[in-house]
């Protein structure tokens, strides 16, 4: 019994030790850190970029309204898992997705290449997208999480609520599927 | 099991995603074989051009956006600040954790006292931690039932569960379906709040509720044509008296198996008769079922009914397992009016884009076995919610969109 006290007591005295001192300070972090591989998530789902703004503000006041402790050190899954409800909210409602022909992906990172360089780039990276197009959603979604977001198979099992199993073969079998169709000079 | 270059467990590696063992277990396989080695070469290089290419984009949000969230932020923390949490703190240290102590404690003596002899399912899962509701309450509801072993029959009668080609060389397949049986199954999700009794889930009648273009090969039976006369010369085909097609697909509760799709279709004039035999490759095949058509273990007494109507279809599915997956697995031999049709080789490519519609009917399978409570260790809440997510889009025909609401209404039972 006293041990089981022991240990509550001790649990609390560390959930407080970990609390951000300033929360303000922690989400403009969070901000700055997230806003960018969120609204490509988004506009991945989405395919409008207002939109896509849209629902990463929302994503970001929802995080202020929790208590950041139970999110801290898992915020990068908590935060795509947000983002991707919202947007899937928004896709049910409107029923906005799966355009083809206008490529939303009109940018790349700031990379500090040479212009000629970056708008190469720039293409060869819209024009990919387009082909990702052509995959089912699942797959789509489970190779950007991965490849572009960098997020592990257990992060995308949160996100997504796929099993690790599931994503591995969508993943393998996403990828073949783009070495098939993909062109000559974009082949993987 | 012996890892193939199109094994989805060598992308893992790849991405670092196996455990030690597993890892280790692929390298030392891959040492011993070039062309894995090859592989996963192959698969690096792709990794790494899909990162290059797959750079995060550069878009921000507005300055307005950003000061809503800084405003968010400044406003939630005054709210809270207006709680106290000091005081809260403290008077939750003051009772709370000795409390939940007791809970504890009380809960734990009380499962002690109740833990029977046996290791059952249930009280397995009630000790645990909630993985998932839908998958606990799925499981809990489903009772494994034993595996019936099949047993050698005299020629004539037909097999159901697992056979082999060296007992079974040949099955004939049923070409007709009893009435769609999917609305009472559907009322007693959606009125009754349950799922149906066992014995009412037929895989075949929920099936067979569907139309399904196969997107494989398709064989076609024609008419004979009676007699000749100079008007016919050159037209040696007669009117098309029925159609069979195929798709095979990954099998997606057993992914070393092959699900075989059949569809077979009557012509719009008449009826016709029709006689369907699957011929598994016996130096490919080490077992293969029938999915549906009751009993689905054991015998069936009495011929298959051969009657093809006109202007409907029926589909019927086989889990194949096979030594080499991407092999031959064997042929689809047919007849209609007792004359031969042109038979199908079946030869399954792995790298095959399977259509939407056997993607589909695969997951009317996995689901009706569910309900069934067959494969309880293969087929859970978590493996149908994955695949109706992958069938979904917003393309759907209505009658799929409305069977993925009612998979959802039936895993939140």
């Amino acid at each position: 019994m006293a041990s089981s006290v022991e240990l509550g007591k001790k649990a609390l005295l560390t959930a407080q030790a970990t609390r951000p001192p300033n929360r303000e300070k922690f989400i403009m972090q969070a901000v700055a850190d997230f806003e960018s591989p969120l609204i490509g998530y988004a506009m991945s789902i989405l395919h409008d970029l207002d939109l896509a703004r849209d629902v990463v503000q929302d994503t970001f006041v929802r995080l202020c309204q929790q208590d950041l402790i139970t999110v801290e050190d898992r915020l990068k899954p908590w935060l795509f898992t947000v983002c991707r409800n919202r947007s899937l909210d928004l896709v049910r409602k409107d029923r906005r997705c799966q355009s083809l022909e206008d490529s939303p992906w009109q940018k790349v990172a700031d990379s500090g290449l040479l212009p000629d360089e970056q708008a190469n780039l720039q293409e060869q990276q819209t024009e990919l997208m387009s082909y990702l197009d052509r995959l089912t959603a699942n797959q789509r979604e489970a190779i950007l999480l991965k490849f572009q977001h960098d997020l592990s198979y257990l992060e995308i099992q949160k996100i997504t609520g796929l099993t690790s199993s599931n994503i591995g073969f969508l993943i393998h079998t996403g990828l073949r599927r783009l070495r098939e169709i993909l062109p000559e000079d974009l082949r993987l | 099991m012996p890892l193939q270059p199109e094994d989805p467990r060598l992308t893992n590696y790849v991405l670092g995603e196996l455990s030690a063992d597993e890892m280790s277990a692929v390298e030392q396989e891959a040492d011993s074989d070039p062309s894995l080695r090859q592989k996963i070469q192959q698969l690096r290089s792709i990794h790494l051009k899909l990162r290059e290419n797959l750079t995060t984009p550069a878009e921000k949000l507005q300055p307005r956006q950003r000061e809503n969230v800084r405003r968010k932020v400044r406003a939630t923390d005054r709210t809270r600040k207006a709680i106290s949490l000091p005081a809260l703190r403290e008077s939750l240290q003051a009772w709370v954790i000795p409390a939940s102590a007791a809970v504890v404690l009380a809960v734990t003596t009380f499962l002690l006292m109740r833990m029977p002899a046996d290791d059952s399912p249930t009280s397995a899962q009630g000790t645990a931690a909630p993985k998932s509701a839908s998958t606990t309450i799925a499981k809990s509801m489903i009772a494994p039932s034993p595996p019936v072993a099949p047993e050698p029959v005299p020629a004539g009668i037909v097999q159901r569960g697992t056979i082999t080609p060296a007992d079974y060389p040949a099955l004939d397949l049923p070409v007709q379906t009893k009435p769609s049986s999917l609305e009472d199954i559907a009322k007693s999700i959606r009125q009754n709040r349950q799922r149906p009794p066992r014995e009412a889930v037929h895989l075949e009648e929920i099936l067979n509720h569907f139309s399904f273009r196969l997107n494989g090969v398709v064989a076609i039976a024609r008419e004979a044509v009676n007699g000749w006369h100079p008007d016919n010369r050159g037209n040696r085909t007669g009117h098309r008296l029925a159609t069979l097609s195929c798709e095979m697909i990954a099998c997606p509760w057993k992914p070393s198996a092959t699900l075989l799709l059949v569809s077979i279709r009557g012509n719009a004039i008449r009826d016709c008769s029709a006689k369907l035999t699957y011929r598994p490759n016996p130096d490919n095949i080490s077992h293969y079922r029938l999915l549906g058509y009751n009993p689905t273990q054991g015998q069936v007494v009495g011929a298959l009914p051969t009657s093809l109507r006109a202007n409907t279809a029926t589909t019927v599915a086989i889990e194949i397992e096979a030594i080499k997956p991407g092999g031959d697995l064997g042929m689809l031999d047919w007849a209609t009016d007792d004359t031969a049709a042109p038979s199908i080789t079946l030869n399954f490519r792995r790298d095959a884009e399977p259509s939407d519609d056997s993607r589909f009917a695969a997951l009317v399978c996995t689901f009706a076995q569910w309900l069934a409570g067959e494969l309880p260790d293969a087929i859970d809440a978590e493996i149908i919610s994955a695949l109706a997510r992958e069938s979904s889009s917003a393309a759907l025909p209505p009658d799929h969109r409305e069977f993925l609401e009612l998979i959802d209404q039936s895993l939140r039972l």
